[in-house]
């Protein structure tokens, strides 16, 4: 079984092994397999770093409003009183949501 | 982008996810049946590249509107609802829309995100597969279907969400549907899940029964809805409506805790809660990016985030006014599971040998933790571990798929060792994962879980009840620490026991890079829920980031010594696996499995789960097959053989009366015509 392959297309076969390692047969059936290294992998691999900074705005952002939230004390609404309408339903809205 | 475009639009990310995903796998049939498009033949490179493109591009969008999302919510925290009317009548309305709250929100940016990065690995895990492109649109449904599930605003678009998850974790677990074994275990995820919806609809069915009354009064607004924050029509007030006397309803707060019950079946299969847990460790049989983003941020998720989501139900009732966790029947039941399921999976994992199903009980027993804090109250503690556990889950999960992919598909611990050497990146994302789900201090786990343990703790002590819930989920702390680093241990130290030629990893590609992005969240992600307020209230997970955003009525800080006592147990369970399975200067795993041998088959064989549903389903069908054998030799054979003597006897009989002689039939009419003529002539007047 190729490991890492060219972007050959593959010779006809015997079908697909029992593995799971995402090789279910690749050497198999004339299908064409993507190459390693390729322009995708790239873009790929850029994306991933991405999605790191996307995450790192997220914790950003999170952090953020909670500061914002803890420097101003007096416009702390938290969820309504325990028991009124709001605060049993989870999932509502946070505490700034008096703030300008 | 105006904040309110933003928030109206965000049906996109669920819908350009869905668009992808129908894309990939109709383009070619419509290009096959209209003969002015250009054939597109499924098994070129570029077909396949565009696939993964389409999918990649369509949860890229909807991560990038998430964290927009997420942004506007936390300028203004007001929440944002959109509903379009699915069915219409008189007295009633059925919706369909887009609840985006701060809960909702946080878990589309967890599910995009790990979709996103499960996306980027799937590319360079299956490049040389034929089913590339079938699993990219897979993956893209499935995703679909969670993110859809997340901004339902109503139990009925919920459920509707939930089959579509069910439906496509089949497709997705039976990807290699000519392994019989991939084949079988995509069914029987499907019928467990079936049992467990069966008794969530019922559930949903009898709630909107109960409150129908209320649904009527207000026929503007959509049903069994989660949340209005103008209106205030919702779940939470049609409860409260219908335990009013004076609406004479009949809902008791017994009938509610049923209901509540029953709803619980629901998330019970789908997050594979004892005794519907036994799909989970047979949908490894699914290609490994799929294991990742089953166990970590979608399918498992969804059942606890269903009860979070609808959370009211589950409270205690006694006061409609205040309505509270404390002394609810419903959340004791969601504990009691929670509880139980975290410890029996610790206790199977322990000596399984296949790397894919050790992290799927490790799942089993972390999903137990979730429901265990939503049981005792802890919402933003059972909610912050799902946060935390969607990293370092994916992230263990890519890392066994990277090993399974070093060793061309080898999945059994015993034939591994030693691969630090050869796989550095992944050998260092997978201790990470340990660490962190272990709980070691400073790692995302500790956070989380020491939430949950400490908060089981102080509602006992509220409650005066014996603290067997907290000392449960601490002795499972010990064993996860325990069996992750047996897993550790026997694949990536000391020497190599395999028989196939360790394929060596290159630097940062496709199949690492997610690991690593993973990673980072895996240690830190911890700290959102860290209030530095002061050491003393450390643990004070509602006045921390996350618990500003998802919160409700958290019980108090984590006591120091709980958690103290839980860091010592998950350390004490590191050094037994260090010592067996490291170090190897001791040999006390031997001497168990030679002296309590039947204590090991019981853990070895996960606790007969499976020999006992199948030594059920014989024993049914056999006494059924008694019964209806009963039934048809008795009954249905007797009826027959009674007809056809009946019919005999009557033909003997009447025989005589067919002769053949005038002079006879001539005599029974006159007999006929002087009966008739006395009957009426004599008796009758």
């Amino acid at each position: 079984m190729a490991h890492t392959s060219d972007t050959t297309e593959h010779e006809s076969g015997h079908g697909h092994d029992d593995h799971d390692h995402g090789h279910g047969g690749g050497q198999s059936l004339g299908f064409e397999t993507i190459a390693e290294n390729s322009a995708a992998d790239g873009l790929l691999k850029m994306l991933a770093g991405f999605t790191f900074l996307g995450l790192l705005v997220f914790v950003g952002i999170m952090v953020s409003t909670w500061l914002h939230h803890e420097e101003h004390p007096a416009a702390e609404t938290q969820t309504a009183p325990q028991g009124s309408p709001s605060s049993v339903t989870p999932g509502g809205s946070h505490g700034n949501a008096e703030h300008p | 982008m105006p904040p309110s475009l933003i928030l109206h639009n965000a049906y996109w990310i669920v819908l350009l996810p869905f668009l992808a995903g129908a894309l990939i796998i109709l383009l070619p049939f419509l290009t096959e049946m209209v003969p002015a498009l250009p054939r597109i033949a499924r098994d070129t490179r570029g077909w396949k590249l565009f696939s993964m493109g389409l999918s990649v591009g369509a949860v890229t969008i909807g991560f990038v509107h998430s964290i927009l999302a997420f942004d506007v919510l936390a300028k203004t925290g007001i929440p944002y609802v959109a509903d379009t009317i699915w069915f219409d009548s008189a007295s009633f309305k059925l919706t369909t829309g887009l609840l985006i709250d701060n809960l909702a929100v946080v878990m589309l940016v967890i599910v995009t995100t790990i979709s996103l990065l499960v996306q980027i690995y799937t590319h360079s895990y299956m490049r040389e597969d034929p089913g590339y492109s079938r699993f990219y649109a897979y993956l893209s449904l499935f995703t679909g279907s969670m993110l859809g599930l997340v901004i339902s605003t109503n139990l009925f678009q919920m459920y509707l969400f939930w089959e579509l998850v069910g439906v496509c974790s089949y497709f997705l677990i039976g990807f290699w549907w000519y392994k019989k074994s991939a084949a079988d275990a995509c069914m029987k995820a499907f019928i467990v899940n079936r049992i467990g919806d069966f008794g969530f609809l019922i559930g949903i069915l009898m709630l909107l029964a109960a409150t129908w009354g209320y649904w009527t009064a207000h026929p503007t607004h959509g049903i069994l809805a989660f949340s209005d924050p103008h209106s205030h029509i919702d779940i939470t007030n049609a409860i409260r409506w219908a335990l009013d006397p004076a609406n004479n309803t009949h809902l008791t707060t017994a009938g509610l805790t049923i209901i509540a019950c029953l709803m619980f079946l629901g998330p019970m299969a789908k997050s594979a809660q004892m005794p519907l847990h036994v799909w989970l460790p047979d949908a490894m049989e699914g290609p490994t990016p799929i294991s990742a983003l089953i166990h970590a941020a979608t399918m498992v998720a969804a059942g606890v985030y269903m009860v979070a989501r609808a959370y009211p139900i589950w409270l205690n009732w006694a006061n409609p006014a205040m309505p509270t966790p404390v002394g609810s029947d419903a959340l004791a039941w969601v504990a009691f599971i929670g509880g139980f399921t975290a410890l029996m999976a610790a206790t199977i994992a322990m000596s399984q040998f296949d790397i894919k199903r050790i992290l799927a009980w490790s799942t089993v027993s972390q999903l137990g933790y979730m429901f265990a804090g939503l049981g005792v109250g802890a919402y933003t503690g059972g909610m912050f571990h799902l946060f935390t556990h969607a990293f370092f889950k994916a992230m263990l999960f890519l890392c066994s798929g990277a090993v399974i992919h070093a060793l061309s598909g080898e999945q059994d611990i015993r034939k591994m060792g030693g691969l630090k050497k050869d796989l550095k990146w992944t050998r260092w994302c997978f201790l990470i994962g340990c660490m962190a789900i272990m709980g070691l201090p400073g790692f995302s786990g500790f956070f989380s879980k020491d939430e949950i343990i400490g908060a089981a703790w102080s509602a006992e002590r509220h409650a005066h009840h014996l603290p067997v819930l907290s000392a449960v989920l601490i002795l499972t702390a010990g064993l996860t620490a325990f069996y992750m680093f047996r897993a550790y241990f026997m694949t990536f130290s000391n020497e190599y026991r395999g028989d196939v030629h360790p394929h060596k990893e290159k630097n940062l590609t496709t199949l690492t890079a997610p690991l690593v992005v993973l990673a980072i969240p895996s240690i830190f992600a911890g700290w959102v829920g860290f209030a530095p307020a002061g050491w003393a209230h450390f643990g004070a997970l509602a006045e921390s980031p996350f618990g500003l955003f998802v919160h409700w009525g958290e019980p108090g800080p984590v006591h120091w010594r709980i958690m103290i006592v839980t860091v010592l147990c998950s350390l004490a369970g590191w050094a037994v696996a260090a010592k067996l399975y490291w170090k190897r200067d001791a040999h006390f795993n031997t001497t168990f499995t030679t002296k309590l041998p039947g204590l090991y088959q019981f853990s070895l064989n996960r606790w007969y789960w499976d020999t006992l549903y199948l030594k059920g389903a014989q024993l049914f069908l056999y006494a059924s097959t008694a019964v209806w054998t009963i039934i048809d030799s008795w009954i249905v054979d007797n009826f027959v053989n009674m007809v056809s003597k009946v019919t005999a006897l009557f033909g003997n009989t009447l025989r005589y009366s067919e002769n053949g002689r005038g002079q006879y039939y001539a005599l029974v009419i006159f007999a006929c015509v002087a009966g008739i003529s006395f009957f009426v002539y004599v008796i009758r007047p």
